[in-house]
């Protein structure tokens, strides 16, 4: 399908012109282009809300910044957490993690619109995604929602993978070495003990054994008139 | 338009203002005022500084707030650590980021483009 004949809905929609992958910043070193289905959800349930405050919990994807920001009008904020991994990993002081995320952050409860957690909670163990899903589910505003992704099977050998947002359909998963695999597969009840307090509102099962959540925190009942 | 240079030995302390285009390769801690004009961080630069111009380009390291009008662009191995305001933000794979982006959507919306008006057609009397 040509890039000028593509009128998908997702794209009519979110006015968002599919990139070809043969050009643009997202497709530089990196795979194919992956379905998504959890993109176009995630942006319809911040759709109503000016400037929504996003929480990045992972790498800085450039082209990610671009798109939500002409998207939503976002306020993002990038904490790329693989990067505290990948140090204490390489000090050899992982086992500090917990401690270390109990006072990484500053931000106020509720104070956050939406959280992109991507795969980081794959490389946390126990402890540390104890931490690291309350302190989520403390920042969230009631309405607001957090995306996550799982990777179902094990990994061959220790990578990173940036997700870069190609459109609202497709990711391109760019990968890059790491100190250290994927620690965890969560299962379903896992994840819902993991984020007490949200509610999974989205959950996808991909192909490629990656399943794609977005949970939400109940919003405020209407006052009644 | 002239082109202002701070070359890699030099240290600033204060503020920093002017009215042209700037490069930066040296030391700069505090303000810096450029707010028509394009600031460049060259690769060698380290500032430590509240930023503010038209357009900022980083290929060296910035820790502090960067407001451009226009534009901000982390370029290959350019490093920010602080917020950024500005309607457009560009940020290479290479490049190191943590902070928050406030790309207001009022301020990034392009108008649209005015309607040319048709000459007027003196009727015949």
């Amino acid at each position: 399908m040509s890039e000028s004949t593509d009128r998908s809905l997702s794209s009519r929609l979110f006015g968002w012109a599919r990139r070809d992958a043969a050009g643009g910043e997202g497709a530089k070193d990196a795979g194919p282009a992956v379905g998504t289905k959890v993109i176009a959800k995630f942006l319809a349930a911040l759709a109503n809300r000016e400037s929504p405050i996003v929480l990045d919990l992972g790498p800085v994807v450039g082209s990610n910044v671009s798109f939500l920001g002409e998207q939503l009008g976002c306020r993002l904020r990038v904490e790329d957490l693989f990067a505290d991994v990948e140090r204490l990993t390489k000090a050899q002081q992982i086992d500090t993690l917990p401690e270390f995320l109990e006072g990484r952050f500053s931000y106020e409860p509720e104070s956050v619109d939406a959280v992109l957690c991507w795969d980081v909670l794959d490389y946390l163990d126990k402890p540390a995604a104890t931490v690291l899903a309350r302190k989520v589910v403390e920042w969230v505003k009631p309405g607001g929602v957090v995306l996550c992704f799982f990777n179902m099977a094990p990994s061959p050998s220790p990578l990173y993978t940036r997700y870069v947002i190609a459109d609202t359909e497709r990711l391109q998963y760019r990968t890059s070495p790491a100190a250290q695999g994927r620690k965890t597969i969560y299962q379903n009840r896992d994840i819902d003990r993991l984020f007490a307090g949200l509610a999974v509102s989205e959950s996808f099962l991909l192909q490629h054994k990656v399943r794609e959540v977005l949970l939400r925190k109940k919003a405020p009942a209407a006052p009644k008139t | 338009m002239s082109m202002g240079n701070i070359g890699k030995s030099v240290i600033i302390k204060g503020e920093l203002s002017g009215s042209e285009d700037l490069t930066i390769e040296g030391q700069v801690e505090g303000k810096i005022e450029l707010n028509n004009n394009i600031l460049t961080i060259g690769t060698n630069a380290k500032i430590k500084a509240q930023v503010f111009a038209k357009t900022v380009v980083v290929l060296g390291e910035v820790t502090g707030n960067i407001t451009a009008s226009e534009k901000v662009d982390i370029r290959d191995n350019g490093s920010v650590d602080g917020d950024i305001t500005s309607p457009k933000v560009a940020i290479a794979e290479g490049a190191h980021f943590r902070g928050a982006i406030d790309m207001n959507r009022g301020a990034s919306t392009p108008k649209a483009a005015e309607p040319k008006p048709t000459p007027a057609v003196a009727g015949k009397a």
